[in-house]
């Protein structure tokens, strides 16, 4: 093999990579962030790039380039090399390949083959699922679907030291490496000669511990896990209710059958009623296991005074170290403590979302709240309590129909520092990521392109009224925070997958790929020019 | 030509990293309610709400249409269930699908007689344990009828109505019909207690509006839909709001039709056999699980 072949195999083994990855990390984003008028410009762009290259070259460059995004495309979609049907489509691909580059784009057969190679290692090599984080992240473990069943759409997740030595374990629930235990229960439960074919079952989830053990992520073995410590900071989910009741151990147990929900919400006056005793039924059941309380909250995000704070039987109660106070409240839940202007103080949600404040006197004073008047929603919405200006107080970062960021001001009344545009944008986390110093707004935003109402991952900081976009990748994921899995101050992202039910963790790399893409892209058509204007070309 | 270029890369690349969303308007949004129409003194005194009670149950009602659901809502997590398009021919017969969280499953009923379609088979249901009255527990409302209020003139389905509307408390819903809660009521439990008593219930009737007339179909002084909404305190969740409608359309029609039972029967399999193919269902199971 002579050097000019030697260099024109690495020139264009270069082109399909460069390709390949400019295709899905540069080109695919593009289109699907920005509008309709700069996806335009785009075109033109790479319209004009195709008429600087020299003729003699063109036709081979973009079916070399179309035919390399093709096949890795085609090859993704034909599956894994799992069987011999499979063997087949990987031939039927190649060869229609060959064929057509051959004959349709002229291409030396040297040239063909290394386009064949370099697709075949990128597709036996990349993974799919985690190109689209390449610009920004590497994987660092996912697991399998976890839950195998049509009950659940997504389950609870949690990162949390449980044993305190400074890594945080990752906690979810599934059932599948407890399938065969799940199946002798219910062949037992198939000889009830109560049992009616269309009957709803039990369905019993298992707590899933993962904790990093230096290579990898590893699941614990619940009997050496401090279940006690984990139940009390699970979040409550009332998974299916008030058709199911979750009990203390996991399992998914009906309150109804479904020839009783059709005989009593097929009847006109019946239904609320029914409805309303399965409410109460289901309630008290959740209540015995509480044994009466409602919230508790120990852990807050700033030093504090405050060591407790309970809500229980209508009663909110603050410990502190030498005393404990209590009030008359509505609310259910403890949000967190929030950091403004006149001291500290504890934020509520029952009907509304309530800030109160201990005076002097030791006597609680409400001095906020947020009710349906200003956020639609106030049930479904999620609170973040976070001093994203780092000035020292907090801000409240709403996910809802209409996020926002608010804080509260003096007189009671509220400053927002800033409403979305559109309805899907959602706050998950605020937390450094890898080593970072300076911690990044954790959120799901959609695309700014059409009306896909996909969440895509993206990172930001705020900045006199805006977000400003740290980074952003097209990954759609659900349930992100930024945890110290590791125990070495580098934050990695936990997330989950919806519907999917598999967790999966990713690391922030620092390398600039979008502008090493566009640097690149820049040299190429440079190369371009310089063929195209070279004498006896 | 180069550096030309290469402003036009620096620029495109700016383009690519530093965006950001900027904010919408700096306020809470704050929507107008809808305009409410009152019902006029006319209305009010022509529709009473127990009259129209009294006339769903009779036989000015012979067959219909009816859509109804319950949809849950605690925190984020949505749990609905309902019934699309279920058909009522009175005295004998009603039908309808349903969806339990995500199951979909048929109902057919006819006289006591309950067939339950689940995965494409028919099976016969257990004895019904309600009786056979579309309108059954409709009569406990009734006592409540005077304190119900006519409060608006909304539409269900473009028949105009007037709705009545109610507010009642945890506790007193449980005595809407103290039988049916005797469980409830008979435990003296503190904790639910505070639960009822936080809870609010929110009652509306839906009755046609006789004075305003409908082209080419008439308008019954009866009950066309009846909404509850129920607020819950749910420990460490807020408040559960729980939407509960009930609606009925196509009153009288005469394209109202149901399958015959008989129909039905052709396709039904017994329990012994339902309980033969579980068995071989699960053994493929288990011969999966060996694998």
């Amino acid at each position: 093999m002579n050097m000019t072949k030697v260099f024109s195999i690495i020139k264009w083994g270069f082109l399909a990579i460069y390709a390949f990855f400019a295709y899905h990390l540069l080109f695919v984003p593009f289109l699907l962030d920005y509008t309709i008028l700069s996806a335009f410009i785009g075109w033109i762009l790479l319209l004009s790039v195709v008429l600087i290259i020299p003729k003699r070259y063109r036709l081979q460059v973009i079916v070399f380039t179309l035919l390399t995004i093709f096949t890795s495309t085609a090859l993704f979609q034909a599956g894994s090399l799992t069987s011999v049907t499979k063997a087949f489509y990987y031939l039927l691909i190649i060869i229609a390949v060959y064929f057509t580059s051959r004959h349709f784009g002229k291409m030396p057969r040297h040239i063909v083959v290394t386009l064949l190679v370099v697709v075949l290692v990128i597709h036996f090599t990349v993974s799919r699922s985690e190109l689209k984080l390449y610009n920004h992240f590497v994987k660092v473990w996912e697991t399998p679907s976890l839950y195998d069943g049509e009950l659940v759409d997504y389950f609870p997740l949690i990162t949390y030291d449980i044993d305190g030595d400074g890594q945080e374990e990752v906690i979810t629930f599934g059932n599948v490496e407890e399938e065969r235990e799940l199946y002798l229960e219910r062949k037992r439960k198939g000889l009830d000669p109560d049992r009616m074919p269309y009957d709803i079952q039990d369905d019993r989830v298992f707590l899933y511990v993962y904790k990093w053990n230096g290579e990898t992520m590893e699941r614990l073995d619940n009997d050496d896990v401090d279940l006690e410590k984990v139940k009390a900071i699970i979040p409550k989910d009332y998974i299916g209710f008030p058709y199911y009741y979750w009990d203390d151990d996991y399992t998914l147990i009906p309150q109804t059958q479904k020839q009783t929900i059709a005989e009593s919400t097929g009847q006109f006056g019946m239904s609320s009623l029914f409805a309303f005793k399965l409410d109460v039924e289901t309630i008290d059941q959740y209540l015995q296991d509480t044994e009466g309380i409602y919230s508790v909250k120990e852990d807050f995000h700033f030093d504090t005074d405050i060591e407790q704070v309970t809500i229980e039987d209508g009663q909110l109660i603050v410990d502190k170290a030498n005393e404990t106070l209590s009030m008359d409240t509505t609310a259910t839940k403890i949000i967190d403590l929030i950091r403004m202007d006149g001291g500290d103080a504890i934020i509520l949600l029952g009907k509304d979302l309530e800030l109160w404040q201990i005076d002097n006197d030791g006597e609680f004073q409400q001095t906020h709240v947020l009710t349906e008047h200003e956020i639609e929603n106030v049930q479904s919405s999620e609170y973040i309590i976070a001093d994203i200006t780092s000035d020292g107080l907090d801000e409240i970062l709403i996910s809802s129909d209409k996020s926002q960021i608010i804080r509260p001001a003096n007189n009671g009344e509220w400053e927002v520092l800033f409403t979305s545009k559109d309805e899907s944008l959602r706050f998950e986390d605020f937390n450094t990521l890898g080593f970072e110093n300076k911690p990044t707004i954790v959120s799901l935003s959609k695309s700014y392109f059409g009306r896909n109402a996909l969440r895509y991952l993206t990172g930001f900081t705020y900045e006199n009224n805006e977000l400003k976009q740290d980074w952003k990748t097209f990954e759609s994921l659900i349930n992100v925070r930024a945890v110290d899995i590791k125990g070495n101050d580098d934050n990695h992202l936990v997330a989950s997958v919806w519907q999917g039910h598999n967790i999966v963790i990713f690391k922030k790399h620092n390398l600039p790929v979008t502008p090493a893409l566009i640097v690149i892209l820049g040299v190429l058509i440079g190369y371009a020019f310089y063929r195209r204007y070279r004498k006896n070309d | 030509m180069i550096k030309r270029m290469f402003q036009s890369l620096i620029i495109l690349s700016l383009f690519l990293t530093g965006c950001s969303i900027s904010s919408g308007p700096l306020i809470f949004d704050d929507e107008e309610d809808e305009e409410i129409i009152e019902p006029s003194e006319e209305q009010k005194n022509i529709l009473l709400l127990e009259e129209a009670m009294h006339n769903t149950e009779s036989n000015m009602v012979e067959n219909f249409w009816f859509r109804a659901h319950i949809a849950n809502n605690i925190e984020k997590r949505r749990n609905t269930h309902m019934t699309v398009d279920g058909i009522v021919m009175r005295p004998d017969g009603y039908y309808m699908k349903n969806t339990l969280v995500t199951e979909p499953y048929e109902y057919y009923r006819w006289g006591d007689d309950v067939y339950i379609r689940q995965n494409d088979n028919w099976f016969r249901g257990r004895e019904p344990e309600l009786p056979f009255d579309i309108f059954y527990g409709f009569d406990q409302w009734k006592d409540l009828a005077d304190e119900a209020i006519a409060t608006r003139t909304d539409t269900v389905l473009d028949v105009p109505t007037i709705v009545y509307e109610l507010e009642l408390t945890g506790e007193e819903m449980l005595q809407v019909d103290p039988s049916y809660f005797e469980d409830i009521l008979d435990d003296d439990n503190e904790q639910l207690d505070n639960v009822l008593d936080l809870t609010e219930v929110h009652v509306s009737f839906y009755i046609g509006d006789e004075t305003e007339q409908m082209e080419g179909r008439e308008v019954l002084p009866i009950v066309y839909k009846l909404a509850v909404n129920i607020s819950m305190p749910i420990p460490d969740a807020g408040y559960m709001e729980q939407d509960i409608e009930h609606f009925i359309f196509r009153v009288n029609s005469d394209s109202t039709e149901m399958t015959e039972r008989e129909e039905i029967e052709e396709y039904i399999i017994e329990i012994d056999d339902a309980q033969d193919m579980m068995d071989e269902e699960e053994e493929e199971q288990e011969e999966e699980l060996i694998k």
